[in-house]
């Protein structure tokens, strides 16, 4: 197939040749269809590994900072309880999840053939670049779909991160999130997948408005859960810090106001009507994602 | 220690890293996987034959990890020419992952119908998707023809082509015509670029590698990667343009994947 020896290909992926011999191997692969379909394997095999190491030891490190945050958890319990005892009323307000935390509690089975319909009638172009709150609602429901999408390895995944791409291009400094997302589309493998989504959506987030952003993937966290007849999804402890921030959101605006209100005595029934809950938070939805009403 | 006794010893030592490698080789080439272990087989026994000659060539000069993936991936290519010809799964099967591999293997390769494929998937635990679904799945992978004969049962006879058919295969043929004529002007307009240029386009193009692997596998900075493809790309785009060859070309060839 060619005079390069496998070893000196080998070196050249090392990175240990320079000059002279690391041109003859560039050359070898320019004009080889052999060589340079073998490189190609070899390269995507070996960074595919690398890349495992590299979240094992991630994973090793979250491990870590585990254990360092539940002792800090429990100092802070402790110290929750002599303030209490010496009379101080102390609130903790838990911060509110991202969309890849959420992706990640929904229980999601197959293929996800029927995500929830976006409630706005808003199309993309236009939208974005003219950024709102609405905006933001919107992005953080298309971070939960896509990130669905993704857990259950459907091929949809490709065209709604290159959607996403195009839109979060149009924000300020979106260009590394965009990248991001294009990533996801050309991913070889689902471990590569997740970990550009995981950068992609808290880019995204960080950029287009943090609580909003948050907000509007619960909402479309929600109202997948409760197509799933997931009580899991309701009963998480970040609901409190969810609903204050819609409160704050709603704030100036009565009708939202008015669904969020009806949406807070529906989660707070037992049962769950499922079927009203799911209308509610739909509304809640669209109120908060179109621009006109937000306005 | 005599020679041998010391690469059996190398071997040994380094049996996990070319069963994983060798199974992930197996993947990447669209090995069915039930053949997987039989690939990992046929990999240690080439290791093994002539005294380990494979190995007695390995002087140190890389990590012997990677002298260990750049053999396997070329006894990989072998091993699918042996058992199945020139053919290959696409890049855009491999871009869109195990399953579409596995789709494209059993419908272009194997010649089964959709269903046929659809229920060896379902039946073997690959996937819970309909015919529907791993039709959508499919439109997605480029049609390529069939390398060699694959094997029909009579029921094939049931299926009588319609009228369309000969207008299909006039339309076919100058598809291909235009096609052979676009890969001859993107060749030619590759072959003018430096070869590094032209190492960064083929393993994106042809070889479906993202720009992550590229990077990995050419020692470059990943960022700065993507804009210089961005300009390679445009330099092409005009150079073929000249030639009166539109730029969607490129396009269809990056589907296709194996253009070369």
């Amino acid at each position: 197939m060619t005079q390069i020896a496998p070893e000196k290909v080998a070196a050249f992926l090392d990175g240990r040749l320079r000059g002279k011999e690391r041109e003859e191997v560039i050359a070898a692969l320019a004009s080889s269809p052999e060589l340079l379909e073998d490189f190609a394997n070899a390269a995507a095999v070996l960074h595919d590994a690398e890349q495992r190491e590299h979240l094992d030891r991630h994973d090793r490190r979250s491990h870590f900072d585990w254990v360092v945050r539940r002792r800090t958890l429990l100092t802070g319990i402790a110290a929750a309880f002599v303030l209490a005892i010496a009379g101080t009323w102390f609130v903790s307000r838990p911060s509110l999840p991202d969309a890849v935390e959420l992706v990640a509690t929904l229980e999601l089975h197959g293929p996800v053939n029927e995500l929830p319909q976006a409630p706005w009638e808003v199309t993309r172009s236009g939208q974005v670049g003219q950024f709102s709150t609405a905006t933001a609602i919107r992005l953080g429901a298309r971070l939960v779909d896509l990130g669905a999408l993704i857990q259950v390895n459907d091929t949809a995944a490709t065209s709604a991160a290159l959607g996403l791409a195009a839109d979060v291009s149009a924000l300020p400094a979106g260009g590394g999130a965009s990248v991001a997302f294009r990533q996801i589309a050309t991913a070889t493998n689902p471990t590569e997948r997740r970990d550009a989504y995981v950068g992609a959506a808290r880019m995204t987030t960080m950029l287009a408005g943090d609580e909003a952003v948050r907000t509007g993937a619960w909402l479309q966290s929600a109202r997948i859960a409760t197509r799933a007849r997931q009580v899991s999804f309701f009963e998480r402890r970040d609901s409190r810090a969810v609903l204050a921030a819609l409160e704050r959101l709603t704030d100036e605006r009565p009708t939202a106001s008015r669904a969020l209100t009806l949406t807070r005595e529906l989660l707070a029934a037992t049962p769950l009507d499922w079927v009203e809950l799911e209308a509610a938070l739909t509304d809640l939805q669209r109120r908060l994602g179109s621009p006109a009403v937000t306005r | 220690m005599t020679d041998v006794a010391r690469l059996e010893k190398v071997f040994l030592e380094n049996l996990p890293t070319i069963e994983r490698v060798s199974h992930a080789m197996a993947r990447r080439n669209g090995v069915p996987a039930a053949e997987w272990e039989d690939f990992v087989s046929w990999v240690k026994l080439r290791f093994i034959e002539d005294d380990y000659a494979s190995l007695s060539k390995f002087r140190g000069e890389s990590s012997i990890g990677t002298y260990l993936t750049v053999v396997i991936a070329m006894l990989a290519r072998d091993y699918r020419v042996q058992h199945w010809g020139r053919w290959r799964p696409t890049a855009a099967a491999r871009r869109l992952g195990d399953l579409a591999v596995r789709l494209e293997t059993h419908v272009r390769r194997d010649g089964y119908r959709l269903s046929e494929a659809g229920e060896i998937l379902r039946s073997r635990g690959d996937t819970s998707l309909s015919d529907r679904e791993l039709a959508d799945l499919l439109r997605q992978l480029p049609d390529r023809a069939e390398l060699r004969p694959a094997n029909v049962g009579p029921e094939k006879l049931n299926f009588v082509d319609s009228g369309s058919r000969a207008d299909h295969l006039v339309n076919a043929g100058e598809q291909t015509t235009r096609e052979l004529t676009a890969r001859r002007a993107i060749s030619d307009a590759l072959d003018s670029l430096p070869a590094e240029d032209q190492a960064i386009l083929r393993l994106h193009y042809f070889e479906g590698l993202t720009v992550a692997e590229i990077a990995r596998g050419l020692g470059l900075e990943q960022k700065p990667l993507y804009r210089r493809l961005g300009r390679l790309l445009a330099a092409l785009r005009k150079r073929l343009a000249l030639r009166g060859i539109r730029g969607e070309a490129l396009d269809e060839l990056r589907a296709a994947g194996d253009a070369e």
